[in-house]
């Protein structure tokens, strides 16, 4: 073996070791994780019953009010739980831009 | 490896480099004394020793270019997170605002509502007055029937 040839095998094994290096350095996946969001305060409560009508009550008024108070609650919990969504779409947006590529 | 991050990359690039450079010119210098009087004796220990580094610092070029790349997505991954977690932080805000705004004005609607069927009362309950079983099959509707 000649010089020129002893080179060649010297810098032949020194491209395997850079390349062996390369694939032995590199992890393929980030040790980066995003947290579970939080979810605002207002969306967790527990949501309100609502009102039966007490038996004592035997006038139409007493229903209406009983159904309106009821109506109420209902549509405090609709919108609750169209912030839900929100929250949901908005946040599942989010994560998917933060880890496409990833 | 773990270690590694607590090394500027600078310092490793250039510790890497010097390793490769170190070998280079220990290789050549052994290949140089094999043909000078004196200093013969050290050319083939100079040799492998140069080959020995030579073939590290390949080993360790290649894996600081993925180490450098993987540095990269790591601060990339790191700020985008951030970035994610004040725009989700800005919506719960935008949230909770519009729940108190809209509640407030729900609460309004139903007392404007209670007011006015207590305006109403007398008209409202002209001769009619419930049966219990109408209060029960009212309190169901609420309820469900399973409970």
């Amino acid at each position: 073996m000649d010089r020129t040839q002893r080179g060649i095998v010297i810098l032949v094994i020194a491209m395997m070791f850079v390349l062996s290096g390369c694939s032995m350095f590199g992890p393929n996946v980030v040790p980066v994780t995003m947290d579970f969001p939080q979810a605002p305060e207002p969306i967790l409560m527990q949501p309100e019953q609502l009102d039966t009508l007490p038996e004592d009550k035997k006038q139409l008024s007493d229903m209406l009010e009983n159904s309106t108070v009821n109506y109420g609650k209902h549509r405090e919990l609709q919108l609750k739980y169209k912030q839900w969504q929100r929250w949901y779409d908005t946040n599942r947006k989010l994560h998917k831009e933060t880890t496409s590529g990833n | 490896m773990w270690l590694l991050n607590f090394i500027p990359d600078s310092w490793i690039a250039f510790a890497v480099l010097m390793i490769l450079v170190a070998g280079i010119v220990m290789y050549f210098a052994g290949q140089i004394f094999k043909y000078t009087p004196f200093t013969k004796q050290y050319g083939l220990p100079l040799r492998v020793l140069g080959s020995i580094l030579l073939l590290a610092g390949a080993y360790l070029n290649g894996g600081l270019g993925v180490e450098q790349e993987y540095r990269a997505r790591i601060a990339e991954m790191q700020q985008k997170i951030e970035v994610a977690q004040a725009k989700s932080q800005e919506e719960n805000v935008k949230i909770v605002e519009k729940i108190v705004t809209e509640t407030k004005i729900i609460k309004e609607d139903t007392q404007g509502t209670l007011y006015l069927i207590e305006q109403m009362k007398e008209k409202i309950n002209l001769g009619c007055e419930l049966t219990p079983e109408v209060v029960e099959l009212y309190n169901e509707g609420i309820t469900g029937r399973g409970e």
